[in-house]
């Protein structure tokens, strides 16, 4: 066909013979350097083995020394769990459902959350929105199992990735600066305590007001003369008491 | 070329568009569809944009945009192009004369978004299944599984 | 009747992904092709209409699977304009840092299936061993291999790690070391020049008719970048070259990847240079109330937080290793955006496959395709 070779060589033996060189070189250097390891038997994971792994010598590169952030399965600690939800709710994939551990009083029951790894991307959103950081990504990759059921990893299967100590990201994203509020629309709100009471970062605190003294016929509204005061730097921005509030009284904005 | 100059060199040929600016380009033309063959060939022979990007459309549920985005080696810019066309009757005539890899585009945004291009030389589905009457990328058509939705399987 | 269609796919070694090639042939000879794609087709513009920004990057990853963040950078330039947010320059500079090291790792995947293309199998490990290298690199900072969720609508999720730009530096030494190995092993050999030479050739004239883009374009002599002719990111203030061919054929491609290679591994040095020298804020002050991870959209049932954004559009154009890629978003002021359009480069390029294919014989197909570098994910969608 061609017949514009940049290396023009008419001698067959050459065609073959150039690539060879170059291969046999590898394949030399290859015998006193492994470029993998001995899977399952070695883990990159493992800091025994991190820097194993060398393709120049002297120069140990790419692989181990920042292994740790990688994003696999998820680590719980369910004792730092303040059951916010942020976790569920900034799932892009829906695979994270909230359910019930033993350890909350009965009336309000703690939730711990639930991940199905059938659906879940590893995306790490969940472990950047958790405001405790007591959900966290892994470097556990190993997932097979062979059925769908054992996908899921309920809030104690988590807890035992966690005690696991496997390492873990050391990445903590920062909340946005200019985020909004939780803003109280006074004169709807009957001071019921509800939202203090479920607030899981206790931030919310009932503050008293003054009874006003009811002008001639006028009548007072029903209600406890107390108001909700939002701690806005605990806040964590899980809307819980915005759920809760009977009136739809708190609401999202932005202070003057 | 900026698009003041684009817009002097367009109208006086087709008063019908409006050139406005846009996020880095050349501009953004808004044109009735009637004159797209003619604007088209305009924009290739006379203002040198040659090369065409995409082709892409948007349900505004009254309404059916079209944009098309062309590149001009000679400016180092984008140009822009829309037009609309009834919901009720959304044809529009085929860019594949002008542009002959407009094909694909087109293919596309018929079976997304179920514009009709006539005198098209091969509309036929391009990554939906034969046989998939729906047209996704309509506002109509519901994500969340729509009751009722079957889906026809493809008949060979 | 000597002639007949027959399928090369949608499960075929010559396709990478699925899809399928309707060849019509005459005993050897390539009369027709009708590429069927669909396979792939996962409705990204369509979910993306059901998802905030943010959200919207796990799928800008899995557009295409070899270059995702190149797509989660052309999503996140039109995003910011459709959305008023400016990113630091910080970001702006890890971003390009990003997109070359996914050139690097894009150009090397195709080097490896390329190669096991036409017959030969142990640069298809190289190619794949030294790729490694760059995911690792990957993997330090964003924390994934391949979906790397690492942009964010106003910057990047998390600065460097501390020690990256001297592995990095260490990694850029060994791949040009390498180029020169993989240089001998193909384009320093006669059989490969006979093998690839004058195969699957498109001139600079048609290219341009057909609307190829990317390598392809660049082997037939036009020296069109998107980074060079529209600088997004920090292109304009790196020194690097276009690299460009005039043989338009497979071996042109080769040769031009080849050289983007070398080029890439420029830039992110000089990336890295200016990344050691400026340290700053990764995440723009300005992003929109809910943009930024983490967020809560809450209430009682029924009753979900709406988040609203000043209305606005973006297009943004980059040029992805396998081409010139567009995006186009609408954003109607909702919590989603309205609209969301991406052209890939593959898909055009792949539409004009009459051109390269109809004439050359039936084990010409895959070194041609293999070739254009086809990643079907971008293509469907
Ligand atoms: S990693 Fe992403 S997909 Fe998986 S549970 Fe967390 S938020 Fe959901
Ligand atoms: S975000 Fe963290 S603290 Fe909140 S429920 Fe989830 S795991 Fe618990
Ligand atoms: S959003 Fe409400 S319930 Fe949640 S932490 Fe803030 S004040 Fe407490």
């Amino acid at each position: 066909m061609a017949e514009s070779e940049p290396t023009p060589s008419s001698n067959p033996v050459l065609w073959v013979a150039k690539p060879l060189v170059t291969a046999a070189r590898q394949f030399g250097k290859s015998l006193f350097r492994p470029s993998t390891i001995v899977y399952p038997f070695e883990r990159l994971e493992d800091p025994k083995f991190r820097g194993a792994v060398r393709v120049a010598p002297g120069k140990p590169i790419g692989v181990g020394q920042v292994w740790d952030n990688y994003r696999g399965v998820h680590a719980l600690n369910i004792d730092t769990c303040i059951s916010c939800n942020l976790c569920a709710f900034s799932c892009p994939d829906l695979c994270i459902d909230m359910v019930t551990v033993p350890g909350g009083d009965p009336r309000h029951p703690k939730k711990c959350p639930q991940i199905d790894y059938g659906k879940c991307s590893y995306c790490g959103f969940c472990s950047d929105a958790c405001p405790e950081g007591c959900l966290t990504m892994t470097t556990r990759y190993e997932l097979s199992v062979s059925k769908r059921a054992d996908m899921i990893y309920s809030p104690e299967r988590l807890r035992e990735v966690f005690n696991a100590k496997l390492p873990m990201s050391p990445i903590r994203v920062e909340r946005p600066k200019n985020e909004d509020a939780i803003l109280l629309d006074a004169p709807l709100c009957i001071g019921c305590n509800a939202c203090a009471r479920d607030c899981p970062t206790k931030c919310i605190t009932m503050v008293d007001l003054p009874k006003p003294v009811p002008k001639g016929g006028e009548k007072l509204p029903k209600r406890i003369w107390k108001e909700p005061v939002v701690n806005d730097s605990d806040c964590v921005r899980c809307g819980t008491c915005i759920s809760v509030c009977p009136k739809e009284c708190l609401f999202w904005g932005t202070h003057r | 070329m900026e698009g003041e100059e684009l817009s002097r060199r367009l109208v006086g040929k087709f008063p019908a568009v409006v050139v406005e600016p846009f996020r880095e380009t050349a501009g953004r033309v808004r044109f009735p569809p009637e004159i797209l063959l003619d604007l088209f060939r305009e924009m290739r022979d006379g203002l040198g944009f040659d090369h065409l990007g995409q082709v892409g459309a948007i349900d505004w549920v009254e309404e059916r945009e079209v944009f098309y985005t062309l590149w001009s080696d000679r400016e180092k810019q984008y140009v822009f192009l829309s037009t609309r066309v009834p919901a009720s009757a959304p044809h529009l005539e085929s860019l594949t004369p002008v542009f002959s890899s407009a094909n694909w585009h087109e293919r596309e945004a018929w079976e997304l978004v179920g514009i009709e291009f006539d005198h098209h030389p091969d509309l036929r589905p391009l990554l939906t299944p034969t046989g998939y009457e729906f047209h996704p990328l309509l506002r109509s058509f519901q994500l969340h599984e729509p009751e009722g939705l079957e889906v026809k399987v493809r008949d060979v | 009747m000597s002639e007949m269609w027959i399928n090369m796919g949608p499960q075929h070694p010559m396709t990478h992904g699925l899809w399928n090639l309707r060849v019509k042939i005459d005993g050897e000879i390539v009369l027709d092709v009708d590429p069927e794609m669909g396979y792939l087709h996962r409705g990204i513009e369509k979910i993306s209409e059901d998802r905030h920004y943010n959200e919207i990057i796990t799928l800008m990853d899995r557009t295409c699977y070899v270059a995702g963040i190149a797509w989660e950078h052309l999503f996140i330039l039109a995003a910011e304009q459709a959305l008023h947010v400016e990113p630091p320059e910080r970001a702006l500079w890890i971003r390009m840092l990003s997109e070359e090291f996914q050139r690097v790792a894009s150009h090397l995947m195709w080097y490896a299936a390329f190669v096991q293309d036409i017959g030969l199998m142990s640069p298809f490990l190289y190619g794949m061993r030294d790729r490694d290298l760059v995911l690792d690199l990957f993997q330090s900072y964003t924390g994934g291999r391949l979906t790397y969720e690492y942009m964010r609508v106003g910057g990047v999720r998390n600065d460097l790690p501390p020690g990256f730009a001297e592995q990095a530096r260490k990694v850029c030494d060994w791949l040009l070391d390498r180029f020169v190995e993989y240089d001998r092993l193909c384009s320093g050999s006669d059989i490969f020049h006979r093998r690839c030479d004058d195969l699957g050739v498109v001139k600079a004239q048609d290219c341009i008719r057909l609307g190829i883009t990317g390598p392809m374009l660049r082997s037939a002599g036009v020296p069109r970048d998107l980074r060079k002719d529209r600088p997004y990111a920090a292109y304009d203030r790196v020194d690097f070259d276009v690299a460009t061919a005039e043989t338009a054929d497979v071996t042109g491609r080769y040769v031009v990847r080849m050289e983007e290679l070398r080029q890439s591994v420029r830039i992110i040095r000089q990336a890295l240079d200016w990344l050691d020298k400026n340290p700053g804020p990764v995440m723009a002050d300005n992003v929109p109330r809910w943009m930024g991870a983490p967020y809560a959209p809450v209430g009682r049932e029924g009753y979900l937080l709406k988040r609203e954004y000043p209305k606005g559009v973006g297009f943004s154009a980059i040029e992805e290793p396998h081409g010139e890629a567009l995006a186009y978003v609408v954003n109607e002021g909702g919590e989603h955006p309205y609209r969301v359009k991406l052209k890939s480069p593959v898909f055009v390029n792949l539409s004009a496959a009459r051109h390269y294919l109809v004439g050359y014989r039936v084990a010409d197909i895959p070194p041609i395709m293999g070739s254009v570098d086809i990643c079907v994910g971008e293509v469907d969608r």
